[in-house]
């Protein structure tokens, strides 16, 4: 089971749980394939993130395509430090701390 | 301490309480018998306040496809609440103009408290909260106890800045000289403003918003707002650094990870738009 973005959810990959809305009402059933009006749905709904059965179909968070590029390692050395309060090994510090830093190094192309 | 924080509020009768025309907004918002035209009409007594809130009104930040001409026409349509909290912002905005340049920059502090208003607001609109707006507020005045500082005991927080620069983050390095920070300041202010509860407490515990006892929520909004303005390092409140998050904050929000990037993407479209539009 994966969790997928919307963004990459493509037509016959296969819910691995229930979907849910913010106020919890059930829009789809788990174990249902998807088809091109499921995914309208789901955008229609604002739904982010589906559970995903299928582990070949997994992809990844945002931050990992562009870890192949190479950054100035000065950037990195500079958000080291701005991050030394912040704890990284917390999902939500590390994710953000990925965006920050692809957003300074495109601000800085 | 409350002591100690309340003297320090009253130490600067200019800033210790606010016009009195916020007041009379309050009140006439408040008052369920009130018309649009009656707040209107108040409102229009201050031609400065009129003017500003107008361009806010007309700016991108609210995006109307139709000019909006005067004061009763955007009570209509922006809401009376909605038009009381931006009075505020641009009152409190106005208030502390003229802090002298050595003391902090101005430009960057309102900076960084637009980008944590605007990160707030967003968060509250995810988050489906009644009124959002309310939430830029909160994120725009969160930092405000810095100024409070800085303008009545400069020498303590010269002290404050001196033992800074050797580590740590600012808010312990106030808490250890002084016995309190920033945060705590800024909710006395509020409280001596008579603002709403529930501004006092997001303001006053953005540095531990899981302790706020009746608003841990609208705190934890201002905390991840917080840190995320930090991290996008827009302007500066006089901390260098990102400040820790409280992950409690964060799971009070009940968002998704994946709204992140989405989050940092409108802070980064609108900042330069409504800190023009503030300041």
């Amino acid at each position: 089971m994966n969790s997928v973005k919307i963004k990459l959810i493509r037509e016959g990959m296969v819910t691995a749980t229930e979907v849910k809305d913010r106020t919890g009402r059930i829009l789809l059933a788990s174990g249902k394939t998807l088809t091109s009006k499921h995914l309208k749905v789901l955008k229609t709904w604002g739904i982010t993130e589906i559970n995903i059965m299928s582990p070949k179909e997994s992809s990844s968070g945002s931050g990992q395509s562009d870890k192949s590029i190479s950054v100035d390692p000065s950037i990195v050395k500079a958000m080291d430090e701005l991050f030394q309060f912040a704890d990284r090994r917390h999902p939500v510090v590390s994710e953000f701390y990925n965006l920050c830093l692809n957003r300074k190094v495109k601000e800085d192309v | 301490m409350n002591m100690d924080l309340q003297n320090l509020v009253d130490q600067s009768p200019q800033i210790s309480s606010l016009p009195t025309i916020f007041y009379q907004i309050n009140e006439a918002v408040e008052d369920p018998e009130s018309s649009f035209v009656e707040i209107g009409e108040i409102i229009s007594g201050d031609p400065s306040l009129s003017a500003r809130l107008l361009r806010i009104v007309n700016s991108s930040f609210f995006g109307f496809p139709n000019k909006i001409e005067t004061i009763t026409h955007a009570v209509t349509i922006v809401g009376m609440a909605q038009l009381r909290d931006l009075a505020l912002a641009t009152t409190v905005v106005n208030q502390f103009k003229g802090i002298p340049k050595n003391l902090i920059d101005m430009e960057k502090f309102w900076l960084h408290s637009v980008a944590t208003g605007l990160a707030a607001k967003v968060i509250a609109i995810y988050r489906r909260e009644a009124n959002a707006d309310r939430f830029y507020v909160m994120g725009m005045l969160h930092d405000l106890g810095r100024l409070l500082l800085l303008l009545n005991i400069p020498e303590s927080m010269k002290t404050v800045v001196d033992k800074y620069a050797s580590g740590g983050t600012m808010y312990d390095v106030e808490n250890d000289v002084l016995g309190f920070d920033h945060a705590a300041a800024a909710g006395q202010l509020m409280q001596s403003w008579q603002l709403p509860e529930m501004l006092q407490e997001a303001v006053a515990y953005h540095h531990k918003p899981h302790q706020a006892p009746y608003y841990p929520v609208a705190a934890s909004i201002v905390h991840v707002a917080d840190f995320i303005a930090h991290g996008m390092e827009l302007g500066s409140c006089g901390e260098r650094f990102v400040p820790p998050l409280d992950p409690k904050a964060w799971e009070m929000l009940e968002l998704p990870l994946s709204l992140l990037p989405s989050i940092l993407e409108q802070v980064d479209r609108q900042v330069g738009e409504a800190v023009e539009m503030f300041l």
